[in-house]
């Protein structure tokens, strides 16, 4: 299976997904003002990814800013991730959110609360 | 009810960060967001004021890209609503920053805007945390936007309720007028 690697932008976070190492990364800021268009590649890779992952997957999100129609997407990635879990490949959430930032955090929690994956919230420290 | 001149006198008393009144389209848009990260870099503020505002303030102007767009195609009146399609003040006073839009709606949707708005005033800091919970689980997903998460979004990182208006323009449309205040600790 192919990795798919989207180079960020001003408005769109870096991607990169490894099916070989089950690995899915995405990082940076999630402002598109479209962006069921944005992650519908990453989407429709992680459907392929469903019969092609191994054992485990890791998934980091870093994400510095995310505006609400990104919120929706990152839960459809989240929930076809939750589908993988089941069975699949054991799936684990680091969620990574910068010092002081409370709304990162509960966003973390929110998905956490939602979904039945494990998620680990992982402080940055600055400097 | 606020009024809207009121509204802009009483901004103009304050320090006026960004002002734009225009068509709102993609371009416009990204350029306002890059001049606000600059402002807000050169403001004396905290990271964490920082990152509240510019988050509310991508809202904001999405929610006018998302909606201009939509009544642009809606409405009779094609002329005037492309010479002066929405207005945007970013303005800052002694205690707050405030995000002043405002945007011709049809005048279908006034009701609607107006039950949710009032709504989303009415519940607290937990009742907005479960609402919004809900909303991002099971709201449509929509290519326009959040599906309503983003007023929902601007009272939970404002800490404060929405101001608005609604001004009658003629039969089929109104004028919205959408405020956010966000106390500076």
């Amino acid at each position: 299976m192919e990795q798919l690697e989207i180079e960020g932008s001003a408005k769109t976070p870096d991607i990169k997904l490894n099916a070989e190492a089950g690995n899915i990364e995405i990082k940076g800021r999630s402002i598109p003002e479209n962006s069921v268009a944005f992650y519908k590649p990453v989407i429709d890779w992680l459907s392929e990814y469903e019969n092609n992952s191994p054992d485990q997957t890791t998934v980091n999100i870093q994400l510095e800013y995310f505006n609400t129609s990104s919120s929706k997407c990152i839960l459809d990635l989240l929930k076809k991730l939750e589908g993988i879990n089941n069975g699949k490949s054991n799936v684990h959430i680091n969620w990574h959110y910068e010092e002081d930032d409370e709304d990162m955090l509960e966003a973390g929690e929110d998905y956490e609360a939602i979904l039945n994956l494990p998620f680990k919230m992982i402080e940055i420290k600055e400097g | 009810m606020v009024n809207v001149h009121h509204l802009f006198s009483q901004m103009t008393s304050n320090e006026i960060l960004l002002s734009y009144k225009g068509d709102a389209n993609k371009e416009v848009l990204s350029s306002m967001l890059d001049i606000i990260e600059v402002k807000l870099d050169t403001t004396n503020v905290s990271s964490k004021l920082k990152k509240k505002l510019y988050n509310i303030l991508v809202e904001c102007l999405q929610n006018l890209y998302h909606h201009i767009d939509e009544s642009v195609e809606k409405d009779s009146i094609k002329g005037i609503i492309a010479n002066s399609a929405a207005i945007f003040m970013f303005s800052k006073s002694e205690s707050s920053f405030n995000i002043c839009t405002g945007n011709y709606i049809d005048s279908n949707d006034v009701e609607k805007l107006r039950e949710r708005i009032t709504y989303i005033n009415s519940m607290g800091k937990d009742e907005l945390k479960a609402y919004h919970k809900q909303i991002l689980n099971n709201g449509e997903i929509s290519i326009k936007g959040g599906g309503g998460l983003g007023l929902i979004d601007m009272v939970r990182k404002s800490e404060n309720k929405l101001g608005y208006c609604f001004q009658k323009v003629n039969k089929n449309m109104y004028f919205f007028t959408l405020e956010i205040k966000l106390s500076i600790h």
